[in-house]
This record gives structure tokens, C-alpha cells and sequence, in this order.
């Protein structure tokens, strides 16, 4: 028998696998033409409208960027979801579990190979959407604004933070497919549902992921607000009603999205480790 | 030297007892037949060696380390096809090959030279194609590979030829005789007595999560053995009279020509019997009839006569 491998050259092995792996997948083929099809539809309707509309409708390329970027947390979910959602589960409902947990690798190597797989088969879709957005913005502006890069390494920890969510969710249960549909419900409808009654309540809401996420816009906007309150009429009594408005600076959405990515990374180890290979 | 001990293991699922204090330790190259009906706890017992499940009591160790707690060193040795492993189907044959071969420190060109050897011996499907489009016996074949490729010194296999054509059963089973020559542990369940009787040294019952028994091949049939004669006549023969021959203990008559005669086993009685048989009619065949494992089975498992 050959000497016992260490658990950083395991890691590389279980990456480069799981990765060949995802790019293989029909799921990745599809969220790439998912990507695609949605940049080049933004870019042929604003071809069609032209370049001054365009410019009149948005003064700067950061505006116009901050636009073309608003669907980039949405194609970030589906990713992470997709990816990360059935990530572990395959393990604990058995096949594939089989075959990997009874290998002589620890099953952190095996979660940290798979997430790092997960997070660069991800960021291929991510930049493919980023590309297309610098292309669209140096077309139109004839610049690509410098805020775009704060806003990629927002993009990314975002996607991370997603990641370990979705991992969460499939180290918890043994159906991938129930794994992904959790993830996606929670990421799509509960975190931006928090979000919203913050702005009614008027509490920031500093523990929502998809307010963290917020910043890979932000970064880009130079008329950045954290806080507006905008004051509505409401009946005849003179009365109003108070919707507020929250932005995180870009340190606090990378934060949130840090604290997320750290803790149910976390917690997915400490499930997926002590999950048994009933099956 | 290879070891795989069991100490008062035992794994609850809520209520239900699946193994209930089981201690067995086996070293040396040596194959060990495991044996009981579905749900016995079989393959649970297979699990907390390879780390799949925890232990409720007890500990499962392989060569001295406890898969679950130390998984890395104490699977490093140790290969295991339980249930029905998938690979991931994404990837080919020879990359499933290389990605365990990697995992447990092989070069590339040990995993090259191992998959060509393995590819020849168990006659693997072509090496390039995508595992999802192998058949589930290509797919077991393939598995099988990736788990001898280590050489790993002790071998867990949960019905290792289940699922396979009988011309691949044999394939295995030479594997398997192969294997134990080169002193490699293996501990098989099966429900397949004849395998296990070709392949195994020592036996262990199990039923309803006990341990029933635990003995070598050799020992189980001695004990289990009560011999009996199956003897044909020409013409037929009253069955009263052949109870008469000294030496019998019963006479199971099979057609009016046909009897399975009880005795002692010795060759003393086995040679009166014989002649006794001649002088009641014309003998036209005489056979011993040894009960095997399958009998020592239906005995231990179902509670029959010996037991």
C-alpha cells in the first residue's frame, strides 16, 4: 500500500473530479444557456432601442451596469442552488455514497472538494453574464467602470455564501431533489420576503442574505444611499405612510454574506459528518 | 497482518435491534462467509466497519482503527462494495478507476497498470465510456476494480456476485480464491451457500441481529453432518426391510426404487449397509450424501433439528 495521502492532496483530487464532474452535466450546459439567452435578449433590446435611449435612460455606465446587474443575484440562487443542492445529498441517500464515503477520505476533504467544484463551476456562469455586461457597457459608454471588479468579488461571495446554503440544505436531507427545491424556496421567496418587510418596518435588514447581496450593485452606484425614508399620502386625514429604504455599504453586504458563508458551511460539516449511510 | 474485530457491536435503529452485541476477530488471510436471511444485520454489520453507520455499542475496528472516528487511516487498507455503489456517472470507467486509485496514493502509472490488469481479469466494459451507460453488472464490474485497485488488505463485500450473470460469478469467485491465496481478509455475505462453501474458510450465522455461530467450514460440517445413503434398486423394494439392515437409523423412501437411508456416517455401517441392501434386492446405485452448509443454515436459521 502506498503512504497515506494528505488531506490538502485529497482535496485537489476530490475538486478536479467533481468538477470535471459538473461540467459534464446537462445542468451546467443548461444554467450556461440560461445565462446566455438572458444577456443576449437585455443586449438585442437595447440594440433595438438604440444608443441614446439607452444613454438617456441611464447617465452613466455605473447606473446602466447597475441595471444590466440587478438579475445577477437571481442567476446566482439558481446557480448555487442547483450545484449545491444536491452536492451531499447523493451521498446520504446511497449510490454515489457508496462508492465515496468508503474511501480513506475524511468526509471535510470530501465537502470542501465538492464546494470548491461547486463555487468554480459557478463562477464560470457568473463571469459569462459579467462579460456580457462589460461588453454591453464599453459598447454603449465606450468605458468599463472600475466598481465592475468590486462588484465581481461581490458577485462571488454571494455565490459562496449561496453555495453554503444549498449545502446546508442537502447535508440535511437524503432527497437531492427536496435539497434543491429547499434551497431554492428559502434563497427565492424567504430571505427577499425579510427583506421586504424590513423596508416597511423600518429595521435594516442586516440578517438577510439577500440584502447582503444588494452590494454587488451598490458598489457600482456613486450616488450610494444606505438609509432613505420616502413618505406616502395615505387616505384624506393627511396622513402618510412610511416606506423605507435600505442599501448595505459594501463592507456590510460582504459581511453578511462572509457570516452566512462561514456558518452554514459550517453546520453543513457537522450534519454531513454525522449523517449515517442508511439507505 | 490483516484483522477485522468486532467488540460487543451492536447498532439500534429506534426500537429494532439490527445487530445485538456481535464479537467475532479474524486475522491472516482468511475468507469469512457471512450468512443469514435479508434483515438479519448482514449488511449493517458491513456498514459500521466501513464507517457508514455509527456504532449504538460496541466497536467495529480494522486492523486496530475505528473507520468511524478515523476514517482515513482506518479505511486506508480496506476495500469495500456495499449495497450497490454508483460512480458518478458523469465521469468514465478509467477516471472512476483513477479517481479512487488517486484517493488512496496510487501513481499513474500504478493505476494504469492495475486498470489494464483488472480490465483483462474481470473483463471490464470499454474503459471509455461514461459510467451511466454501463449496464448495473458493468457498473458492479467496475466497482469491484476500483476497490481492488489498492490492493487492500482487508475486503468487506456485501453479495459480491449479486446482480451478475453466472459467467461473471465465476469471474469473481476465482478473484476471490485468488485474493485469499495472497493473504487478503475477506469478510462476504452471501446468500449463495455453494459460493460461500467454495470460497470461505470460517462462517459466521447471524439472524435477527445474533451471532448464532461462528466456525470454520470444516467444523460447521462436521457437526452439522449426519450422513445419509441414497440407494437405488432394480425392482422395488419394501421399505419396512431396509429398516431391518443394522446400522439404520431411518429409511426416507424417494419412488418405489429410491431410498435416502440414515446412519452414523461411519465407514463400518456405510459397508454393512451396503451389503445389507444387496441381500434385500439388486443394488443399482449407492451414493453418500454429506448435508453441507445450506443444511447447517436451515438448521441455525430456522430453528430445525440440530440446532
Amino acid at each position: 500500500m502506498a503512504p497515506i495521502l494528505g488531506d490538502f492532496a485529497q482535496f485537489r483530487i476530490a475538486f478536479r473530479y467533481q468538477l470535471r464532474s459538473y461540467l459534464r452535466t446537462w445542468r451546467f450546459l443548461g444554467l450556461l444557456i440560461f445565462v446566455v439567452l438572458i444577456s443576449i435578449a437585455i443586449l438585442v433590446v437595447q440594440l433595438h432601442r438604440g444608443v441614446g435611449a439607452v444613454q438617456a435612460n441611464n447617465p452613466s455606465s455605473s447606473s446602466y451596469l447597475t441595471g444590466y446587474l440587478s438579475f445577477m443575484s437571481d442567476a446566482v440562487i439558481i446557480t448555487g442552488a442547483f450545484l449545491g443542492g444536491d452536492a451531499l445529498a447523493v451521498d446520504l441517500a446511497g449510490g454515489p455514497g457508496y462508492l465515496m464515503l468508503t474511501q480513506p477520505v475524511r468526509r471535510r476533504t470530501l465537502l470542501a472538494g465538492r464546494f470548491a467544484a461547486a463555487a468554480a463551476t459557478g463562477a464560470v456562469i457568473g463571469l459569462v453574464y459579467y462579460g456580457f455586461s462589460a461588453g454591453a457597457v464599453q459598447y454603449f459608454y465606450g468605458n468599463v467602470p472600475v466598481g465592475v471588479l468590486w462588484s465581481i468579488g461581490e458577485a462571488l461571495l454571494f455565490l459562496l455564501a449561496v453555495l453554503a446554503v444549498a449545502f446546508f440544505f442537502s447535508s440535511f436531507f437524503r432527497s437531492p431533489t427536496i435539497a434543491i427545491v429547499a434551497a431554492l424556496l428559502i434563497l427565492i421567496i424567504a430571505f427577499p420576503l425579510v427583506t421586504t418587510i424590513g423596508t416597511l418596518t423600518g429595521t435594516e435588514p442586516w440578517f438577510s442574505l439577500d440584502y447582503g447581496s444588494q452590494a454587488i450593485t451598490s458598489v457600482l452606484n456613486p450616488n450610494f444611499v444606505h438609509e432613505s425614508v420616502m413618505h406616502l399620502p395615505v387616505g384624506r386625514g393627511g396622513g402618510t405612510l412610511a416606506i423605507y429604504s435600505f442599501s448595505p455599504y459594501p463592507w456590510e453586504g460582504a459581511l453578511i454574506m462572509a457570516v452566512y458563508l462561514a456558518v452554514f458551511l459550517g453546520l453543513s460539516y457537522v450534519i454531513y459528518r454525522l449523517k449515517e449511510v442508511k439507505g | 497482518m490483516p484483522t477485522l474485530e468486532a467488540v460487543g457491536l451492536s447498532k439500534r435503529f429506534n426500537s429494532t435491534a439490527a445487530l445485538d452485541h456481535a464479537t467475532f476477530r479474524y486475522s491472516g488471510g482468511a475468507a469469512i462467509g457471512y450468512l443469514g436471511p435479508n434483515g438479519a444485520g448482514k449488511t449493517t454489520t458491513l456498514k459500521l466497519f466501513a464507517g457508514l453507520l455509527r456504532p449504538t455499542e460496541g466497536r467495529a475496528l480494522i486492523n486496530g482503527f475505528d473507520a468511524v472516528s478515523d476514517p482515513k487511516t482506518g479505511l486506508w487498507e480496506v476495500g469495500s462494495l456495499i449495497e450497490t455503489p454508483e460512480p458518478y456517472p458523469a465521469l468514465s470507467a478509467r477516471e472512476t478507476l483513477a479517481m479512487i486509485g488517486e484517493f488512496h496514493g496510487l501513481s499513474s502509472e500504478e493505476i494504469r497498470d492495475r486498470t489494464d490488469r483488472y480490465a483483462r481479469e474481470l473483463e471490464l466494459p470499454p474503459l471509455d465510456r461514461k459510467t451511466a451507460k454501463l449496464s448495473k453488472g458493468q457498473k458492479q464490474r467496475i466497482v469491484i476494480a476500483g476497490i481492488l485497485l489498492p490492493e487492500p488488505q482487508v475486503l468487506l463485500l456485501d453479495e459480491p456476485t449479486s446482480g451478475l450473470d453466472p459467467a461473471e460469478r465465476v469471474v469473481i469467485r476465482n478473484l476471490l480464491l485468488r485474493l485469499k491465496r495472497e493473504n487478503r481478509l475477506i469478510l462476504m455475505s452471501s446468500h449463495l451457500l455453494q459460493e460461500v462453501t467454495e470460497i470461505c474458510d470460517g462462517v459466521i450465522f447471524i439472524n435477527q441481529g445474533r451471532i448464532l455461530l461462528q466456525d470454520t467450514v470444516e467444523n460447521i460440517g462436521n457437526r452439522f453432518r449426519v450422513r445419509s445413503l441414497d440407494v437405488e434398486f432394480a425392482r422395488p423394494v419394501d421399505a419396512v426391510s431396509l429398516g431391518t439392515i443394522p446400522g439404520v437409523s431411518n429409511v426416507q423412501p424417494i419412488s418405489p426404487t429410491r431410498f435416502r437411508l440414515g446412519f452414523d456416517g461411519s465407514e463400518d455401517a456405510r459397508a454393512r449397509i451396503l451389503e445389507g441392501c444387496q441381500g434385500i434386492g439388486r443394488v443399482t446405485s449407492f451414493t453418500s450424501s454429506a448435508l453441507t452448509l445450506e443444511d447447517a443454515y436451515l438448521r441455525l436459521i430456522q430453528g430445525g433439528p440440530g440446532a
